[in-house]
């Protein structure tokens, strides 16, 4: 298990850095720089940027981040200072270190993603067991035609017409801003909905094929119930299915933040990332996108620890049957 | 005279499929006497498993079963789900002949192995302990206490077939039904297992019908041996008449195809055609009658089971004529 481990961790740093290459030269091939459009802007209304970037201070950003130096030196720059925590200045708040203005946001984001991912998992056990007991059935058809329209559907649709509904018409839920439980209510509906047809699916279908498998005789022949047979021991094993699609679907959901985060007006991580992309706010840029990649990967680890954990021949010997 | 523990009479099997309806079993009687052993024979797609799968009601929703199953005394048919889920693993056990895939690869052995007592509430889970790991020292698992809290993929094919056994037994059923219960092993645990299956019935009294393909395993475990051709019983005998006495052509025939170690070398003999088919269209006269050496016209009326002697049945014209005359 450790070994496993130790070989896992190992493919995450190659995976972070090629992450952080790939992030570097996206970012350098989009045209414009931050001093462009502020210069741009500030033509227009000096007194409207309150960020005023000098000539003076941008020399220093220059000097800071190696922004004259040849590629590799910057590169390491920016991985080198997202590693030991002194991320230094962004462009765009050179006042406010990065780490504090991650220490701000990030919670939020990492909230709002757990809380839909969670109640995305939630909903779709309970949909993909009532399908699958219900083979074939108006139940079973019925469950998944509204599942699939969740999926089509994407989350900034859905996060429309539930502000509408809800916020609008019914008044019962805020739709802007971000000052209580009851604001978290609509958008993590918003995130979770898309999740429940993919995720629902796959746990009926997982369920559907357990329960077809020999062992499940074996139950009923002892004198199980559909109730021994679901809860005794179809769905722990159909569950181990379904936590592998919760890491990529936690990876989406990251990217499902972005449009959330803004429609909404909720400050966070999300929310910082798409103004510094915009902005060409490169160590910005940099730090957001690396905290993400660890982010996601580390969630994979989780992932595939715990499936080992569900999994006795993964936790005993370290290979599955 | 002593009613049978088990008792079905004129069973069918049909199962409705998008492309046609198929005759699984159809018309079979046997009895089954209180501790006693029956043995049911036949090759593969013969309805031998499905017959005992339809006693149990364990086929899938789209199996129309017909007939009459008394269990003591009880029509099983004709229970509700509650009633016969009260049956099963309580007063019937099964089981089956794979067991590293009857058994849930992700619970240990003992939570799998109490869920019989459990379900049917005959004891307290630490009761329920104590008594399989004292059952599974005694049908010969060493170090029981520990092997307790195994996974199956730690236990080998005999040992899991063992513990199988147990877990049947455990809630001391009248009858076991033994699906093929030494197929997937070697042939020296085959003897140990069939061995401890009789070991068991002497000690427990029950009745237990053996299904299996093995007419040497038949020969040696069971008491009566019924013979299934076709979804149809074709021959029912006391199993030690089965090397002398066989009937029907098609039981010769497979006798005559097992393989002898002693005398000269030579090409096996074996039944020529193919089994029938369970499709819909099926032969209105004898359902061996394509693939006999000895038929002859009245073949071409389906002969019913003729009694040969006392508890000798046979369902063939030929041998049902050489007795009378």
């Amino acid at each position: 298990m450790l070994k496993y481990v130790v070989r896992r961790v190992l493919y995450m740093v190659i995976a972070f850095l090629a992450v952080s290459l790939v992030t570097y030269f996206l970012m350098k091939a989009a045209p414009g720089s931050f001093l462009a459009f502020n210069q741009f802007l500030g033509g227009i209304t000096a007194a409207s940027i309150n960020l005023g970037v000098t000539q003076q201070l941008m020399q220093e950003l220059v000097k800071e981040y190696h922004l004259n130096s040849p590629w590799y030196v910057q590169w390491w720059s920016y991985v080198w200072n997202f590693l030991s925590l002194h991320m230094g200045a962004s462009f765009e708040y050179p006042n406010t270190p990065t780490l504090s203005l991650i220490r701000q946001t990030f919670p939020i984001s990492v909230g709002l993603a757990l809380m839909s991912i969670t109640v995305a998992t939630v909903l779709s056990i309970i949909a993909g067991v009532v399908a699958a007991v219900r083979e074939n059935t108006w139940v079973d058809r019925g469950t998944m035609l509204v599942a699939i329209l969740g999926t089509a559907i994407p989350a900034y649709v859905i996060a429309v017409f539930l502000m509408l509904v809800f916020g609008v018409w019914l008044h019962w839920l805020p739709v802007l801003g971000f000052k209580g439980i009851q604001y978290y209510v609509l958008p993590v509906l918003s995130l979770a909905l898309p999740m429940i047809g993919s995720m629902g699916r796959y746990m009926r279908n997982s369920l559907m094929e357990t329960l077809h498998s020999e062992y499940i005789v074996t139950v009923y022949a002892k004198g199980g119930s559909l109730k021994n047979v679901v809860f005794g021991h179809g769905l722990r094993n159909s569950l181990l299915p379904l936590i592998t699609v919760v890491g990529p679907q936690l990876a989406s959901l990251m990217m499902g933040t972005v449009f959330i985060e803004n429609m909404f007006g909720i400050p966070g991580m999300a929310h910082l990332f798409t103004t510094a992309a915009s902005m060409r706010d490169y160590p910005l840029i940099m730090d957001s996108t690396l905290l993400y990649a660890l982010v996601i990967m580390g969630m994979n680890l989780i992932v595939d620890l715990v499936y080992g954990f569900l999994d006795p021949r993964i936790r005993k010997t370290g290979y599955a049957g | 005279m002593d009613h049978p523990v088990l008792h079905v009479r004129d069973l069918h099997v049909q199962f409705v499929t998008d492309t046609g309806t198929v005759n699984a079993v159809n018309g079979v009687n046997l009895q089954v006497k209180r501790g006693s052993t029956v043995g049911i024979v036949g090759e593969s797609g013969s309805g031998k498993s499905t017959t005992m799968m339809a006693v149990m009601r364990l086929l899938s929703t789209g199996a129309r079963i017909g007939g009459q199953v008394d269990f003591l005394g009880e029509n099983l048919l004709s229970l509700s789900k509650k009633q016969m889920r009260k049956i099963r693993g309580h007063r019937i056990s099964m089981i089956f002949q794979n067991p590293s895939t009857y058994l849930n690869p992700t619970k240990t052995i003992g939570k799998q192995m109490i869920e019989p007592l459990l379900y049917h509430h005959l004891a307290s889970p630490a009761e329920a302990r104590r008594r399989a790991v004292q059952l599974l020292g005694d049908i010969g698992i060493s170090n029981p206490e520990k092997r307790f809290d195994n996974y199956p993929f730690e236990f080998s094919g005999g040992m899991l077939q063992r513990m199988m056994i147990g877990m049947a037994l455990l809630s001391r059923p009248h009858l076991l039904i033994a699906d093929e219960p030494t197929t997937a092993l070697d042939v020296t645990v085959q003897a140990e297992i069939l061995w401890l299956l009789k070991k068991l019935q002497q000690e427990t009294g029950m009745a237990m019908v053996l299904v299996t393909h093995d007419l040497a395993v038949a020969a040696q475990v069971c008491d009566e041996i019924y013979v299934m051709y076709g979804g149809e019983m074709v021959e029912h005998l006391p199993s030690e008449m089965l090397l002398k006495s066989q009937a029907h052509p098609y039981l010769q025939g497979l006798i005559q195809s097992i393989p002898k170690l002693s005398g000269e070398k030579g090409r096996l003999p074996y039944i020529p055609g193919q089994p029938l088919g369970a499709s819909a269209n099926r032969p209105t006269g004898c359902i061996f009658a394509d693939r006999c050496a000895y038929r002859f016209e009245r073949c071409a009326e389906r002969p019913p089971l003729l009694q040969l002697g006392e508890r000798h049945e046979v369902a063939c014209w030929k041998a049902g004529a050489e007795v009378s005359v």
